[in-house]
């Protein structure tokens, strides 16, 4: 599913240059969960764009699910993203003007699927994350992990086979994120092979909910 | 991305700036009713103008005067020659100079004068339908029964057509009837008719011409030809013959002390005429038909013109040459011109002042682009902000798959609309501003010249609307290139960090 290879990012030019990512080395197999943990800095989020296609590499190889992200130009990134990966973000990022069953449905506008199907799909991904009741709300009139939530269903709207959370639970309270992960979760149990990539920094979290723990440390893959 | 999903994105994108929306519109409002309103006031005059010398067969008539002579090269060839042979030094340099730029030659070639077979040549140039001398002449009217007075008499060819619509009693004059002639009902009224019965019991009586001026002039009042006493190429001999009419004139006025009677003849009046409609007035008639009394068809005239001496010697002051279609007018121009007459035709001054008109419309119209090009700026300004506000959700977009080109269509889709709005608020306003102008134009043209427009001041044809539209959203979506172009290079990942 996954191949990278020597991946390199840096930022900044001369002496403010920071290496974010100094050769890593990863592969995943379709259908796994893992889990990618590291200390602040670590290098956790760029990989996290490369691989959700947000980014390119400078150096090194990223191949995901058969696309070569290095090679593939604006418009193929943009349907890569749209096809091929699910994004959920620490801080929701939800569109604040449209209403959650609008903003489930938003990755499928870009798709040009026609607006009674994507309302459709995007009601029963709400009521999957339990939350057909609060399709008509602005995320402004919902609480942090109903809007978690609501990402969560719109990342998966377009049945991505990459699933990538980073830090999906790091502004919600315990027994919310606990709520959150066991969605991320379920949405293996939908039949499809989905990868599903975890990024945190909590260990325990980690440990509990992937088969595999991969750690960065400077920008590399520690072990 | 689907055409109605990109405006439900627009239309969000405008709620949630409702003010500065409708500032920017206002903006691109000014601009296209200051702009639609100087055009459409150019069209309404350019519609006037056209009116005016499209009235009657206004654009078929060609109005020729006698020439200064024909050009004749060899005759300028020998005079420089003589020139040469008789004169030395500087002043054979300044003669032989100025005979070079004269058209014709000097005045001894020859005046090309409108005598009656010229007109037949006229009448033989192709696309020429008709040739009808100008006579405008004056003479003292008398009906049994009522006290003489004076009228002007007009030749009129095409009687029976051009009379059909005036006609309030009787008939046109017969093509070959040498006696029937036709007169203006408010001649009827001054000689004391005030009931229309009683004008049209005259209908068959017999109408007296006496003769009462010195001939000839009566066309340079109406049509602003010099007097033929002033005329600069009258020569010696045509001179003696005019100081001796006007002699003998004035020694008939001293004997009488009044008008002098030289001759005398009798008609049948044959119909009674009332005032043309503005819109059947020609050009080069309108002056005459608005003061004749008197209507008789060209031979007819002409006979009584060719009475007096001097009109003999000079021929015809001026021919209207009718034409079959505006479109061959310059041709027949030209060919009567190289027959070394002089030719105008309304075709030609109405293209001029048309030419006149666009050419002020188009530069006071620029200045009405600059108000729109500065409701651009703003639009620029308007999306430019947008767009910075805009970062995060337009990160959002990109990392949900959103394509350049989505991003590029909504922000361009944003500008027209702008641009749409404008036009659409613009177009009311300037349709109803122009209502009141309008009528107080045309209270103001009635005032001054007691006549009333031809046409509307402010028309609105449907490419007005269209071309400002047009215009509008084309500035509207240009003004949107560069804010569309930074929406599109937002980097998802920083725009995602963005608060």
């Amino acid at each position: 599913m996954i191949r990278a290879h020597r991946l390199e990012k840096s930022y900044g030019r001369g002496d403010s240059r920071v290496v974010a990512l100094g050769g890593v080395d990863l592969e995943v197999e379709a259908g796994e969960v893992i889990a990618i943990v590291g200390k602040s800095g670590s290098g956790k989020s760029t990989l996290v764009n490369l691989l959700g296609g947000l980014d390119r590499p400078d150096q090194g190889s990223l191949e995901v699910d058969g696309h070569d992200i290095a090679q593939l130009d604006r418009d193929g990134l943009a349907r890569y993203r749209r096809q091929t990966v699910g994004l959920v973000f620490q801080s929701f990022n939800l569109v604040p003007t449209l209403d959650a069953l609008s903003n489930v449905a938003l990755p499928l506008v870009f798709e040009g699927v026609p607006k009674t199907e994507r309302r459709k799909k995007a009601r029963f991904l709400l009521d999957r994350v339990g939350l057909s009741q609060r399709a008509d709300h602005l995320p402004s009139e919902l609480s942090g992990g109903e809007q978690q939530r609501v990402a969560l269903a719109r990342a998966m709207v377009c049945d991505p086979r990459l699933l990538l959370a980073d830090e999906p639970t790091g502004n919600l309270d315990s027994v919310t994120a606990e709520a959150v992960i066991e969605l991320l979760l379920g949405s293996q149990e939908d039949g499809t092979a989905r990868t599903l990539i975890l990024v945190t920094h909590d260990d325990e979290l980690a440990e509990r909910a992937s088969n595999r723990v991969v750690r960065l440390v400077d920008g590399r893959v520690a072990s | 991305m689907k055409l109605g999903d990109l405006f439900s994105f627009a239309f969000a994108g405008f709620s949630r700036r409702k003010g500065r929306t409708a500032l920017t519109i206002l903006g691109v409002t000014v601009g296209t009713l200051a702009l639609m309103l100087i055009v459409s006031l150019g069209q309404g005059l350019r519609g006037q103008v056209t009116a005016v010398f499209s009235t009657g067969e206004s654009l078929r008539q060609i109005l020729v005067r006698p020439g200064n002579s024909r050009p004749d090269k060899s005759r300028r060839e020998e005079e420089i020659e003589d020139i040469e042979k008789n004169v030395a030094g500087e002043l054979q340099e300044r003669l032989i100079r100025a005979v070079q730029r004269r058209r014709g030659g000097p005045r001894a070639y020859g005046m090309v004068r409108l005598q009656p077979e010229r007109l037949e040549e006229l009448s033989a140039i192709e696309h020429v339908e008709r040739v009808d001398p100008i006579i405008i002449d004056q003479f003292e009217m008398s009906v049994e029964g009522f006290e003489p007075s004076l009228g002007t008499l007009m030749a009129l060819g095409d009687a029976e057509a051009r009379l059909a619509k005036r006609l309030v009693a009787g008939r046109a004059p017969d093509e070959d009837a040498q006696d029937e002639v036709v007169v203006h009902e408010l001649w009827l009224y001054r000689l004391g008719l005030t009931d229309q019965d009683e004008q049209k019991s005259l209908v068959g009586s017999t109408l007296t011409l006496s003769s009462v001026r010195e001939g000839g002039g009566g066309l340079a009042s109406l049509i602003g030809l010099p007097d033929l006493s002033q005329l600069a190429e009258v020569s010696e001999e045509e001179r003696e013959v005019v100081q001796r009419v006007i002699d003998r004139f004035r020694a008939q006025s001293d004997r009488e002390e009044g008008d002098a009677v030289v001759s005398t003849e009798s008609f049948r009046i044959v119909g009674i005429v009332g005032e043309p409609e503005e819109e059947d007035l020609a050009v080069f008639e309108r002056s005459a038909l608005a003061q004749a009394d008197l209507f008789a068809l060209p031979f007819v005239a002409s006979k009584l013109y060719f009475r007096a001496e001097l009109n003999r010697a000079v021929g015809f002051p001026g021919v209207l040459v009718v034409v079959d279609d505006p479109e061959n007018a310059e041709a027949v121009v030209d060919a009567v011109e190289e027959l070394g007459l002089q030719a105008n035709y309304a075709g030609e001054i109405l293209e001029e002042i048309q030419s006149f008109l666009t050419i002020v419309t188009l530069l006071v119209a620029l200045f009405s682009l600059t108000a729109l090009l500065v409701a651009a700026l703003g639009i620029v300004n308007t999306l430019a902000m947008s767009v910075l506000e805009r970062t995060k959700e337009i990160g959002i977009l990109k990392a949900l798959g959103a394509r350049d080109k989505d991003l590029r269509r909504l922000f361009l889709l944003e500008g027209s609309m702008i641009g749409f709005g404008g036009f659409f608020v613009g177009w009311i306003l300037a349709f109803l501003i122009s209502l009141p102008i309008e009528a107080i134009g045309r209270s103001i043209f009635e005032q001054e010249t007691g006549r009333e427009l031809l046409s509307e001041l402010f028309p609105f044809p449907w490419w007005l609307p269209a071309s400002a539209l047009l215009v509008a959203m084309l500035l509207g979506t240009l003004a949107a290139v560069w804010p569309a172009r930074r929406a599109v290079r937002v980097d998802p990942v920083r725009a995602l960090r963005y608060e």
